[in-house]
């Protein structure tokens, strides 16, 4: 199966930005509302970073020092602590169970879709001029 | 193909606060906002609005490396 999904369009200083985002469906493990989670699409990024307090903790209601605790190392050296969490998400007529890092400091206005946890599940194509981004997933094909 | 959807005029009126927005499913609507994500998805869903999207309102979303924390 496949799917393509066109840019969202942001503010910027240039009046707007085509960006690659995608949205993820999240519920609480423990039950609760389903809502949606726009995501940049990031392959610079090892993980999925989504914001601890603010998703993690009020809306998934995950205690997020439960989580196995990481450093995530930035371009300047700076170190972030993160928690690795195993949740469920869905995406287009896809459903997953990945692990995904919460991070408290994150400071992205949306979550980050990296290699672990989304890439690991699809082959993905930017079309940057035409700002389409297609995902083809492995079709149940195991990580070599 | 999804739809894209082209947020700049509606994020406008919250992201000199910041603020977090939930958005209707065709993104044309803020539905609710907050400080917070909870916020914003708790005043959409007052409004009985199905899988409200939340994301954070700021003024410039360009110039950033966003999975290094900056």
């Amino acid at each position: 199966m496949s799917m393509k999904f066109r840019y969202w369009k942001l503010p910027s200083y240039k009046t707007t930005i085509p960006m690659p985002i995608i949205e993820v469906v999240l519920s609480p493990p423990s039950g609760g509302e389903t809502f949606r989670y726009p995501c940049l699409v990031d392959s610079g990024a090892e993980y999925c970073y989504f914001h601890a307090k603010g998703i993690g903790r009020d809306l998934l209601k995950l205690v997020i020092e439960d989580g196995e605790a990481m450093d995530i190392k930035g371009i300047a050296g700076i170190s972030l602590e993160g928690y690795l969490h195993k949740i469920h998400y869905k995406l287009g007529g896809w459903d997953f169970e990945a692990e995904v890092c919460f991070v408290p400091e994150l400071k992205a206005p949306f979550g980050i879709l990296g290699r672990a946890g989304f890439f690991d599940f699809f082959k993905v194509q930017f079309e940057h001029r035409k700002e389409i981004i297609e995902l083809k997933d492995y079709q149940g094909k195991k990580k070599q | 193909m999804e739809k894209g959807h082209n947020l700049t005029k509606i994020l406008s009126s919250y992201s000199k606060e910041r603020l977090w927005v939930a958005l209707s499913p065709d993104k044309k609507r803020v539905v609710g906002k907050g400080k917070t994500p909870k916020e914003a998805l708790d005043m959409a869903l007052k409004k009985k609005i199905k899988e409200p999207s939340v994301i954070q309102a700021i003024p410039d979303y360009s110039g950033a490396v966003y999975s290094l924390g900056l």
